[in-house]
């Protein structure tokens, strides 16, 4: 689909002045504090200003129909650059830093450029027609305010944390100790209920005021549209697809998951740290879950959703989804690479004619490095892990516990390892046994 | 009880929020409420009712009190009892409207028009009149068609929505024909479809219109309206103007249809009318099954036996004779030939709907005998070359949008390709013995006028006459170029004197050419006419003949060099389909082994055998040739030996107009048309800024647009990157742009969606058998000579000035019968006094064909209009036969031309002219008698059953007219359409059940009493000096003479011919039947003549000749004694 520029700026006009205006607002809110308080809040509330006015000025433009965006170079630049393997890393390493460094990051004016930040790339993106189809996509709005609301409840509890591990540090209790004695049912939560209830009203009226309900053509049962996404929530296991077969990806994953989630209480027994927001306490807990959180299913979730596009294709953000991209599939098996690559020799394969454990054994000798990477991997590795790096845990967890816990977080840790090998090394199954619907 | 004092938060800060928040929701309430009242379509509904309906109804009230002409509107039902003006604005308040219902969504439930959502038939709701309240209004075009949208009444309330039109729109909803979402309420979401980028700015400037993606059915742009039409009416031709819809109803539908059928598109797209089930789907154009080819194919083997071989002349002549077909497929079936054993399954192939259309090209299984290698060659490289009209389209050196690899391959292999076509046609050419051409050498003088005279321009153009401009054959002008073989000229001779000879479904006639004309004058010295019914010496063919091929302007291009290592490349890229690529080098190198022959496909037969150094060249050319043949799909068109068995090469188009637009193919068009065709084509209300859009979203109408412009430019950027072999085919077609328009409109419509029967347009007998018969009409383009309606002629005059009709004595049963209401309606003036009539018949024209002026009492000029049905002026019955009505100029309103006719309007002056050089004293418009007369009445005035033999086997009837009727070789099935459509189209009774046992309506016992009457009749009969044998044949008898202008028809011919009932009256008054006809009135009411030889009064004369006419056969049995013959013969 050939999009005219002019009739796009026409159409997104409006939006734009709307968004703008939002940022230009918010920032004059925080400049107004900003003022009423002193010194470096001063300082910082002239910044806000000037945010102000760069977003009123944008405002200004995107009503005369020119609306402000990157230019075709930086676009054409980060379209270039983010590539699963760059989005992946890209968000590990962003995670690191602000773990990292989140006695900074949590500060407010930090977070608060942070979300400015984030307005301006998303206000100048939405200048550029591909982008704005898809975020702009009333599917997928949930999805962009669930960035914004998943960013600032992140902010949140990590703001939280890292003031009650500085009230550790400094011998005090948790900030939640001190303020929860009790909570007064009247007036102050039923009022404050009533409160987000009016203000949630007035939010969908509005909302259902501006954008029309997402209706779709009638289905058509010879016609898949394409692409054929899941409900946004969905998406992560649909991204998962890619990298694993339907049983695993579908099934057995999703299963662990629950399963995984169910156990934390028993897994995790540990009592620091417990009933408050903390990250010193319970460094090992708040990492694995956050990666498993924000990188192996919100990270998932985005990109099947803003990068995804016909034929399960990837594409850039400001690219056109042209249905004729069509991705190079030059995925091969580990048993493929070992006997051909390495060895030089041709696959062996079951005799035609072969049946029962001869044709098993063969099935299996044809497999047979990806039954030795599979048996290291959650056999050896953990092993290796208690006897190693993971001995306290062991010591502490007594074996049940730590051989469920190691398991699971075997498991949890195959997907981005999956992603790794199919984007380094094109390999599609460690171990492929069609035969018996077995692919892993 | 009490509120505790304590609380947690700053309940004052609370307040405030909560305060805010509840002004929030008070705030988006009322914008809700506000939304709701202010909706597109309540907005509309209020306009309407309060402003738009009173004041057109106050117009529309005030233009009839003024104009008693036009017939009052009956005033809006709404606005009469209505509640008061309070009312209406108390229930008209925001928030309440929602309650009351003043304004409401009106929709209409279509429980049979239902829409395809996918295998799921839902019934269909049209809410478009919520919004179009003013849409069947029958307020005066000149108010209604002013209101701005949406408001304007339909513009055809004839056709549609009107209560008495054939579409009500209670019962057809608009969605069925407009398509759109019909039960959107909001003008962007009832898919509107804009007609022109201008028209598109506009709506999204008043509208916010946008292309909603998510309606798979858009509605119709204006420019594509008639599509639809196809949905129901399936024969199209119904679509025709008739008298109860005189203006063309789908005049551009139907343009796309003829075009179609023109440039025979169904050669190589299936348009089938039936889906599987046999249901009729829309218009079906299928080629006939090719029997005729495979039994000519048949009559080559010369060890054919020869029952097969007569089997198969049958079915050549008769390609419907199911009979014949069967039984040569039963002989055949035994025969040790493996290719006699394929042809006889194809020819046993039942096809329970036969196809009926005809290739449109000529046939090429005779083609080296008329023409050589380099004409094949570059009339297949640009046809358009030698004849820019052409109808062929291009196939080869359309490169602009090849580059790279692609490029040269086509450089390289396409000159092959035509040179090899050309080779393998040659040598598959089945020579067809040329008939003998007559002892006379011949003129090219002569055949110049024969050219003229003999029709040849009804259907031909040539750059020597002009004036002609039909196209229903191919321009002649540039024939010698093209024929220069040793045998063209006596090829071409044959084929003039019997095209079927030479190509059995051909749709030229044979022309009477023998036959004796009523025009014997010669160019001096070569006099040599005898009597009727004697033959020429000279061969008008031959002439013909000689004439086209006289003037020879320009030579043909030398045949290309042959590179042969391209010819191998091309053919290695053929083989290579077949066999694997060193199996297909071997076979190219040393032939395919004999033993093979089972196995491959057809084509490869031609490399079959050992290939020696002699052949080897020839081989691979006719093996290339052949393949190209089938590849470019040549035999849709064209009768190639050879390719019987061959299937159209393009994709179906029947079920086309709904293909979802995702599965268009597009590729690189829209970046070919912005690099390689520039946008400076057209500006911002160009039309082709309307489909370069179309591309650019991925519409059908763009694709469509774009095939026809340059099919191939779909393989831009594409061609590179795939063999030869698999670049687009399709040819470009020589189309003006509003051909194009009128093709995409036709194939837009042809969605394979036909409603329930009840809504399928089932035409009633007569008019089915005018939409049948109107297909055969323009399969052999009858209405090139013969005027079908005639012309029209709307004026305005001033009752009180108009002159009376001059007196005309006249029988009573001649006279027309007028009822008071159509005299009182005639005097019925307007606001400035003037009455309006439609007169019905021809104009005079002068000598050049132009329309003749005279001048009236006062000097102004005057045209004669000459009436072929009677008309009531001025409240005075003007009859047919009378004097021609004065027109002036200033008085035509509108000229609607006649259908059909233009040669005949062509030859009148030239046949003129040749009667006053040949000496003929005839009045100017007698000489309508010698050229193709118009058919109007041909129903009324013939028997079917003598109409039947007569388009079967034509012979002279009218001796005096300049060319006869040719014999266009109708199969039984088409003259009975014909037969039926005259019948039908002149409102005559049909079928005709007085033919019944042969024993005719009018025919009568004789008696004695009888036997003395005809006696005396017979004299008038005979009358050489004033009565009817003083023009016309009577038997054996010739009136003859040098000038025979003024021969007419044989009278003994009389009684199968003509219909009693018609009969009385053309005696009684000839002219009131045909205004142009020389014959006499000879049983005048008012006077007693004759009555030397027959006694009586003028009706009884009349009755008695009308008796002896229709018993002619009885009565001359009686009066012819055997017994004298036989003792004439006993005397020595």
């Amino acid at each position: 689909m050939h999009l005219d520029w002019h009739e796009f700026s026409e159409e997104i006009a409006a939006t734009l002045v709307g968004f703008h205006a939002l940022g230009a607002a918010m920032n004059l809110g925080a400049a107004w504090r900003g003022l009423r308080g002193g010194g470096g809040a001063r300082f910082r509330a002239a910044a806000w200003l000037a945010l102000a006015a760069l977003f009123a000025m944008f405002a200004a433009w995107a009503g005369r129909q020119e609306p402000p965006g990157l230019p075709n170079s930086i676009k054409t630049a980060i379209d270039a650059v983010l590539g699963p393997v760059t989005l992946f890393f890209g968000s590990l390493a962003t995670l690191t830093v602000l773990f990292l460094g989140r006695e900074f990051f949590v500060r407010p004016w930090v977070a608060w450029s942070a979300l400015n930040a984030a307005m301006l790339f998303l206000g100048l993106s939405l200048a550029d027609p591909h982008f704005a189809q898809i975020v702009l996509k009333p599917d997928n709005l949930p999805i962009v305010a669930m960035i914004f609301l998943l960013g600032f409840f992140t902010w949140l509890g990590a703001a939280q944390a890292v003031e009650n591990d500085r009230r550790r540090r400094e011998g005090q209790s948790p900030r939640e100790k001190d303020f929860a004695e009790k909570t007064l049912v009247w007036p102050d939560l039923v009022y404050i209920e009533l409160i987000c209830m009016v203000a949630l009203t007035t939010l969908l009226i509005v909302w259902s005021l501006l954008v029309r309900a997402p209706l779709e053509p009638p289905a058509n049962p010879a016609v898949t549209p394409n692409p054929s996404k899941a409900p946004w929530y969905f998406v992560g296991l649909q991204e998962m697809l890619v990298f694993f077969d339907p049983a695993i990806a579908g099934v057995v994953l999703p299963s662990l998951i629950i399963l995984g989630l169910a156990l934390i209480p028993f897994l995790d027994f540990k009592t620091e740290g417990s009933g408050y927001y903390s990250i010193a306490g319970r460094r090992f807990g708040y990492v694995v879950f956050m990666f498993g959180f924000l990188q192996l299913w919100i990270l998932l979730i985005v990109v099947g959703t803003f990068f995804r596009g016909p034929n399960w294709s990837f594409f850039g953000l400001y690219e056109p989804r042209d249905p004729h991209k069509m991705p190079l599939l030059e995925n091969v098996k580990l048993a493929e690479l070992f006997w051909t690559s390495w060895l030089g020799l041709p696959v062996p394969q079951p005799a035609d004619d072969s049946a029962g454990l001869a044709r098993f054994a063969a099935i299996v000798w044809r497999e047979i490095a990806g039954m030795v990477v599979l048996f290291a991997y959650f056999g050896a590795i953990p092993f290796a892990l208690a006897r190693t790096l993971m001995k306290r845990h062991l010591a502490r967890m007594g074996k049940a516990r730590f051989t469920a816990m190691i398991l699971l977080l075997m498991m949890m840790l195959v997907l981005p390892l999956k992603m790794l090998l199919r984007w380094t090394c094109h390999l599609s199954y460690v171990v492929s046994m069609p035969e018996y619907y077995f692919n892993f | 009880m009490r509120t505790s004092t304590e609380t947690f938060y700053n309940i004052q800060r609370l307040h405030a929020i909560f305060a805010v928040a509840a002004l929030a929701m008070l705030a988006v309430t009322v914008w809700m409420v506000a939304a709701d009242h202010r909706r597109e379509w309540k907005r509309y509904q209020r306009t309407f009712r309060d402003q738009i309906e009173p004041e057109a109804d106050e117009a529309a009230a005030r233009l009839a009190s003024e104009n008693p002409n036009l017939d009052a509107p009956s005033r809006s039902e709404r606005a009469a009892p209505g509640p008061s003006r309070f009312t209406q604005w108390l229930l008209g308040l925001p928030l309440i409207d929602a309650l009351a219902r003043p304004l409401a969504i009106e929709q209409i439930w279509l429980p049979d028009l239902t829409i395809d959502y996918h295998f799921c038939q839902v019934a269909r709701f049209d809410r478009c009149t919520t919004c179009h309240q003013g849409i069947t209004k029958g307020w005066p075009e000149e108010i209604g068609g002013r209101l701005p949208h949406p408001y304007r009444p339909h513009p055809r309330l004839d056709l549609y929505c009107g209560p008495h039109s054939p579409h009500p729109v209670s019962e057809f909803g608009c969605t069925i024909c407009h398509d759109g979402q019909g039960s959107a309420t909001e003008f962007r979401f009832a898919s509107h479809a804009p007609n022109d980028p201008r028209q598109r700015a506009e709506w999204r400037q008043s509208h916010g219109w946008f292309w909603n993606h998510d309606w798979d059915l858009p509605m119709r742009p204006k420019r594509f309206l008639q599509s639809n039409c196809l949905k129901c009416h399936h024969e199209v031709s119904e679509l025709e103007p008739s008298s109860r819809f005189p203006e063309p109803p789908a005049g551009k539908l139907l343009a796309g249809y003829h075009l179609v059928r023109r440039l025979g598109c169904f050669g190589c797209h299936e348009l089938n009318g039936f889906d599987e089930s046999g249901r009729r789907i829309g218009p079906d154009l299928r080629l006939e099954p090719n029997v005729h080819e495979v039994a000519l194919r048949l009559l080559a083997d010369p060890k054919l036996e020869p029952t097969a071989r007569g089997l198969a002349q049958r079915v050549i002549a008769r390609p419907d004779d199911v009979a014949a077909r069967r039984q040569l497929a039963d002989a055949l079936k035994g025969s040790p030939r493996p290719e006699s054993r394929v042809l006889a399954g194809m020819l046993a192939t039942e096809n329970p709907r036969p196809g009926t259309m005809r290739k449109v090209g000529p046939s090429l299984r005779d083609v080296a005998e008329r023409l050589d290698a380099a004409a094949i060659v570059s009339r297949i490289a640009d046809p358009a070359a030698f004849r820019p009209a052409t109808r062929m389209p291009r196939m080869f050196g359309m490169h602009e949008h090849l580059e790279g690899l692609g490029l040269e391959s086509a450089r390289r292999f396409e000159p092959i390709e035509i040179r090899a076509m050309a080779e393998y046609l040659l040598a598959a050419s089945q020579p067809i013995a040329s008939l003998e051409a007559a002892a006379e050498g011949p003129s090219a003088e002569r055949g110049k006028r024969w050219f003229r005279l003999q029709g040849c321009l009804a259907c031909h153009q040539h750059r020597d006459f002009p004036e002609s401009q039909a196209t229903q054959g191919p321009d002649l002008s540039r024939l010698a170029v093209m024929f220069q073989g040793p045998k063209a000229a006596a090829w071409l001779t044959s084929w003039i004197r019997d095209p079927a000879r030479h190509s059995p479904r051909t749709s030229m006639p044979g022309l009477l050419l023998n036959m004796p004309s009523g025009f014997t004058s010669q160019p001096k010295g070569q006099q040599s006419a005898g009597e009727a019914g004697s033959p020429r010496v000279e061969d008008a063919a031959a002439d013909i003949a000689a004439y086209l091929l006289s003037s020879k302007d320009g030579e043909l291009p030398a045949l290309p060099p042959l590179v042969e290592s391209d010819l191998d490349e091309l053919a290695l890229v053929y083989l290579r389909t077949t066999f694997s690529p060193d199996v297909a080098a071997r076979h190219l190198r040393e032939g395919i082994p004999a033993s093979m022959a089972a196995e491959i496909p057809p084509d490869a037969a031609e490399l079959l055998g050992p290939m020696t150094p002699a052949d080897r060249l020839d081989k691979k050319l006719r093996y290339v040739g052949r393949r190209s043949i089938r590849k470019r799909g040549c035999f849709g068109c064209h009768d190639v030996p050879g390719m019987e068995d061959a299937a159209g090469i393009g994709p179906a188009l029947s079920g086309w107009g709904r293909k979802p637009q995702s599965q268009l193919a597009f590729e690189q068009v829209a970046e070919f048309l912005d690099q390689r065709q520039g946008m400076a084509e057209g500006g911002e209300n160009d039309d082709s800024s309307f489909y370069r859009e179309a591309v650019r979203e991925g519409r059908r109408e763009g694709f469509v647009w774009q095939k026809l412009r340059a099919p191939r430019s779909f393989d831009f950027r594409k061609a590179s990157g795939k063999p030869y072999n698999e670049h687009l085919l399709m040819g470009r077609f020589s189309l003006t742009e509003a051909e194009r328009e009128a093709i995409i409109t036709f194939v837009l419509g042809l969605v394979a969606e036909p409603p329930k029967p009840s809504y399928v347009f089932h035409p009633a007998e007569p008019t089915e058998a005018i939409v049948e018969g109107r297909k055969v009409l323009d399969h052999y383009g009858c209405a090139q000579c013969h005027t079908l309606e005639l012309e029209r002629w709307t004026i305005e005059y001033d009752p009180t000035q108009f002159p009376s009709p001059p007196p005309m004595p006249e029988h009573d049963f001649i006279l027309p019968k007028i009822s008071e209401d159509e005299r009182a309606a005639s005097l019925k003036v307007d606001r400035r006094g003037l009455a309006r009539v439609e007169l019905v018949g021809m104009p005079q024209v002068d000598g050049q064909g132009k329309l003749e002026e005279t001048e009236d009492d006062d000097g102004d000029p005057r045209y004669v209009f000459t009436l072929w049905e009677p008309a009531v002026i001025a409240g005075k019955v003007w009859p047919v036969g009378g004097a021609g009505v004065l027109v002036a100029p200033k008085q035509i309103v509108a000229k609607r031309p006649p259908r059909g006719g233009d040669f005949a309007r062509l030859l009148y002056p030239v046949a003129l002219a040749e009667a006053k050089a040949a000496g003929s004293t005839a009045a100017g418009s007698e000489a309508w008698g010698w050229v193709p007369p118009p058919l109007v009445h041909e129903g009324r005035m013939v028997r079917p059953a003598w109409l039947y033999d007569y388009l079967l086997a034509p012979r002279v009837i009218r001796p005096a007219a300049v060319l006869q009727m040719p014999n266009f070789a109708l199969s039984p099935a088409e003259a009975r359409k014909l037969v039926g459509f005259f019948a039908a189209a002149a409102g005559a009774e049909f079928p005709y059940d007085s033919d019944e046992g042969g024993r005719g309506k009018g025919r009568v016992a004789i008696g004695p009493k009888e036997i003395e009457r005809m006696d005396r009749a017979m004299r008038l009969v005979t009358d050489r000096t004033t009565y009817c044998a003083k023009c016309h044949l009577v038997g054996d008898f010739s009136p003859g003479g040098e000038i025979r202008t003024t021969l007419a028809p044989n009278l003994q011919d009389v009684a199968a011919r003509i219909r009693p009932e018609f009969l009385r009256r053309w005696l009684a008054s000839p002219k009131s039947v045909l205004p142009y006809t020389a014959m006499p009135v000879n049983f005048p009411p008012d006077q007693r003549l004759g009555q030397d030889i027959f006694p009586g009064s003028s009706v009884e004369q009349l009755d008695a000749v009308m008796e002896l006419l229709l018993n002619y056969d009885e009565y001359v049995r009686r009066r012819v004694s055997i017994r004298q013959w036989i003792e004439a013969a006993k005397k020595p």
